[in-house]
């Protein structure tokens, strides 16, 4: 089995451990009593820890158990978790995001000597009262090596519907006639399941030649947790566990949360876990909403597929006009439509993705700036298209961080205003008709439209006389070029370049951003952004003869212009349009093909590009369609003026117009 | 409703400790028997939640005493009692219905985990 197949699957489900125990060490410094969070990150370390060892990862291995050993020591109350504890954790899952990627993109290793004498430098502080307890029962994995016959008898048992699993059973210290306790086990188990195996061996049980543990493998029709039930309600059992017991090479089973072979080997051992007499722990799932792992690529592939399905479908119902074949045709036009929608929603996902860094982000934000801060989040459930996922981040990331610099007041002059002593900062996302609103905003100074309208004069943005700003005409300046306020270039904000690049990365999404303030009390930034780009409304067009598709959302109006109302202005061809001026560029000549010219009226597209509108003079309208977008791959793919391609019912091509890159 | 308990053990003694620990814990002792013959007539009476069981008693045994009552009544959940060195016994006890075992002398923590389990 060659395990480096495996290498995108243990990335992926690394990350996911990683990004749990943030969270996990998110609300255990909230709460450092939970035992439970302390246990979830233990699993979650010692599965990383597996994983990383199985894959031959031995630095990630490494530096995973040294921050296995201290999650051990905090979980048996042995270490205290201080400030420094949790610091020291946090800083190992930084380190381990480092060590991963550089692992999985095999970039040089960087040492991390320092940072495993800080991790044994918190140990040692452990109160010296509680000597390490001889505690080893996680030592011993729950599982067993089973022989060909055996793996034969739960293959065969799989096959008819029962389910197979280990189950660890760990007696306390203790017990007395241990082997009789054992017997009790047996009885319980058999009751309900199969015996298949026992480790160590029924005789070795029976003449009590065990320390506390044995792990018996079974064929059962009940599920783990009716297993578990059973053997708790046993006397004198300190702790079961029930795992699903995996036959590798190609056999998996089991895997309810869909990994593949090479992973499931150690997260198998992630299931539940009691310890009896305490109130049994939640069982937390990685990954609640992620059941299968595709690669992007297949997926757009199926996607792109499914398009020209529905376009050769449009073409069909265009050509095929005969009666009797009317209803298969219905038939077939609304299952490829059903087939579209189904196919666009494998790739929305949920925008928490992109949330989930964020609680982590504003709790180191605000310890270093010393301010004390909420961070709300609602509506992390909310789909959009991956791709506006993928790049909705780093936007985020900038707003949220201009909100703790300079929206967020310190908290001596929150008390002094009269204000809660914690800022807050609340990050949301809803659906509004074919958009998504993503809101991040904040409690604290808002705008200072004064200091704003200063700053663009000193840069050359407004002239010295300018008059007082609206809260409109700030956002606007904030968003253009080279516009910075900050005072003092802290690490927090950078240097002024950010919130124009906020600008147009969202405009290349296709969508809009808006300021709100009220000087003083709030700012609220809101980003809209289409569900997808993948579908778009275009309106299509002709020009020089070709077909070309204009995303709706630029267009502001269509007009007819007789050629006498063309004025030109410093050589430009303009028209007055209510009381504006409207300058006109011919579309074909933009693109570079043959100018227009024909006699008569003229159509014009008005389209509005960074707020400016223009208009474009074409040839011919033929009216709104919905389109497939296809990127145009290779060399040609920077394009400017095009952002694509799609393919029309009759099977030719239309470029796609990327109005933001057409005029310059 | 507190969940009842019949004792069976031939000490009084033993009765007393076991009620006091049992009695204290919310559960009702709603009988105490000497020896196997007694169990089973006053099991048959009062048809209590639990019942412990001495294994070596006069007249009946404990063994023929649990035998007995999971004829009776098979969903019968007894406690065994046994002491040091009567394995054999404890697993012919547990083969015979019994669903759980103490070993004297008992320890008041594992008397109460031992109803608390069989009764859940």
């Amino acid at each position: 089995m060659d395990i480096s197949s495996f290498k995108e699957v243990f990335a992926a489900e690394a990350r996911d451990y990683l990004q749990s125990l943030n969270e996990d060490l998110l609300s255990f410094e909230n709460d450092p009593s939970d035992k439970t969070t302390v246990d979830d990150m233990f699993r979650a370390a010692h599965s990383l820890k597996g994983m990383a060892g199985t894959m031959g990862f031995d630095e990630l291995a490494e530096f995973t158990h040294e921050m296995e050993s201290v999650l051990d020591l905090l979980r048996n109350g042995e270490l205290e978790p201080s400030q420094e504890v949790i610091n020291a954790l946090f800083a190992s899952v930084d380190t381990l995001e480092v060590l991963l990627e550089q692992t999985i993109n095999e970039e040089p290793i960087t040492p991390v000597r320092e940072q495993i004498a800080m991790l044994e430098a918190v140990t040692h502080k452990r109160p010296a009262s509680a000597a390490p307890s001889p505690r080893q029962e996680e030592e011993i994995p729950v599982s067993v090596e089973l022989d060909e016959f055996k793996r034969e008898t739960i293959k065969q048992g799989l096959e008819q519907g029962y389910s197979s699993f280990f189950v660890k059973v760990v007696l306390r210290a203790n017990t007395v006639l241990k082997s009789v306790r054992v017997y009790t086990v047996f009885q319980a188990v058999e009751e309900i399941a199969t015996i298949i195996q026992s480790n160590p061996s029924v005789q070795e049980l029976e003449e009590e030649e065990f320390d506390d543990t044995f792990i018996l493998t079974i064929l059962t029709k009940e599920s783990s947790e009716q297993v578990l039930h059973r053997v708790r309600n046993i006397s004198e059992i300190e702790h079961v566990e029930v795992a699903p017991v995996s036959l590798d090479e190609g056999q998996a089973l089991e895997q309810d949360e869909g990994e593949s072979e090479g992973a499931a080997i150690e997260t198998a051992a992630a299931v539940e876990k009691v310890s009896t007499g305490a109130p049994s722990p939640v069982v937390r799932h990685h990954r609640p909403e992620a059941l299968v792992r595709v690669e992007t690529g297949r997926l757009d592939k199926l996607i792109n597929l499914v398009g020209e399905l529905v376009t050769s479908r449009t073409q069909v119902l265009e050509m095929v006009q005969v009666e009797d074949s009317i209803g298969a045709l219905d038939q077939l036009d609304r299952v490829t439509t059903e087939l579209q929608y189904a196919a666009m929603s494998l790739r929305m996902v949920a925008i928490k993705q992109v949330f989930d860094r964020f609680p982590r982000m504003v709790r180191d934000l605000a310890q270093s700036s010393g301010k004390d801060i909420n961070l709300k989040i609602y509506g992390e459930m909310t789909e959009l298209d991956r791709s506006i996922v993928n790049q909705i981040g780093d936007p985020l990331v900038h707003l949220i961080r201009n909100s703790i610099d300079h929206g967020l007041e310190s908290t001596a002059d929150r008390v002094a205003k009269g204000k809660p002593a914690a800022g807050t900062i609340t990050l949301g996302a809803r659906h509004e008709g074919s958009h998504i609103l993503i809101e991040i905003s904040d409690d604290g100074q808002g705008l200072d439209l004064e200091r704003i309208r200063e700053k663009a004069i000193e840069k050359g943005l407004l002239t010295p006389d300018h008059g007082s700003i609206t809260v409109e005409e700030a956002g606007d300046l904030l968003f253009s070029a080279g516009f910075s306020t900050a005072e003092q270039v802290t690490d927090l904000s950078g240097r002024g370049v950010g919130l124009d690049a906020v600008k147009s990365t969202v405009e290349s999404l296709s969508g809009t951003i808006e300021i709100e303030s009220e000087p003083g009390h709030y700012m609220r930034t809101t980003i809209k952004l289409p569900l997808t780009l993948a579908i778009i409304k275009a309106l299509m067009v002709v020009a020089d003869g070709e077909t070309l598709a204009i995303p709706i959302q630029a267009v502001r109006e269509n007009l007819q212009v007789e050629r006498s109302q063309i004025k030109t202005v410093q050589q430009n061809d303009v028209i007055m349009l209510r009381n504006e001026v409207l300058p006109l560029y011919d579309l074909a000549e933009c693109l570079g093909f043959k100018p227009l010219d024909t006699e008569g009226p003229l159509s014009v597209i008005v389209v509005e590009i960074r707020g400016q509108k223009v208009g474009f003079v074409v040839e011919d309208l033929i009216g709104q369609q919905e389109i497939v977008i296809k990127s145009i791959g290779g060399i040609l793919s920077d394009i400017r003026g095009i952002a694509g391609a799609t393919v029309l019912g009759n099977g030719t091509i239309a470029l796609i117009i990327d109005n933001s890159t057409l005029i310059g | 409703m507190a969940k009842t308990v019949m004792i069976t053990d031939d000490t009084a003694f033993m009765r007393m400790t076991l009620k006091n620990v049992i009695e204290k814990n919310g559960y009702t002792v709603v009988a105490e028997a000497a020896d196997g013959e007694e169990a089973v007539a006053l099991y048959k009476e009062f048809k209590p939640d639990m019942v412990t069981m001495d294994i070596t008693m006069p007249k009946m045994d404990g063994i023929t005493a649990i035998k007995e009552i999971m004829k009776f009544d098979p969903t019968a959940k007894i406690i065994v009692c046994s002491a040091m060195g009567q394995k054999p016994m404890v697993i012919e006890a547990l083969s015979a219905g019994a669903k759980d075992f103490l070993v004297k002398p008992f320890d008041a923590e594992r008397v109460v985990e031992s109803l608390r389990k069989i009764s859940s």
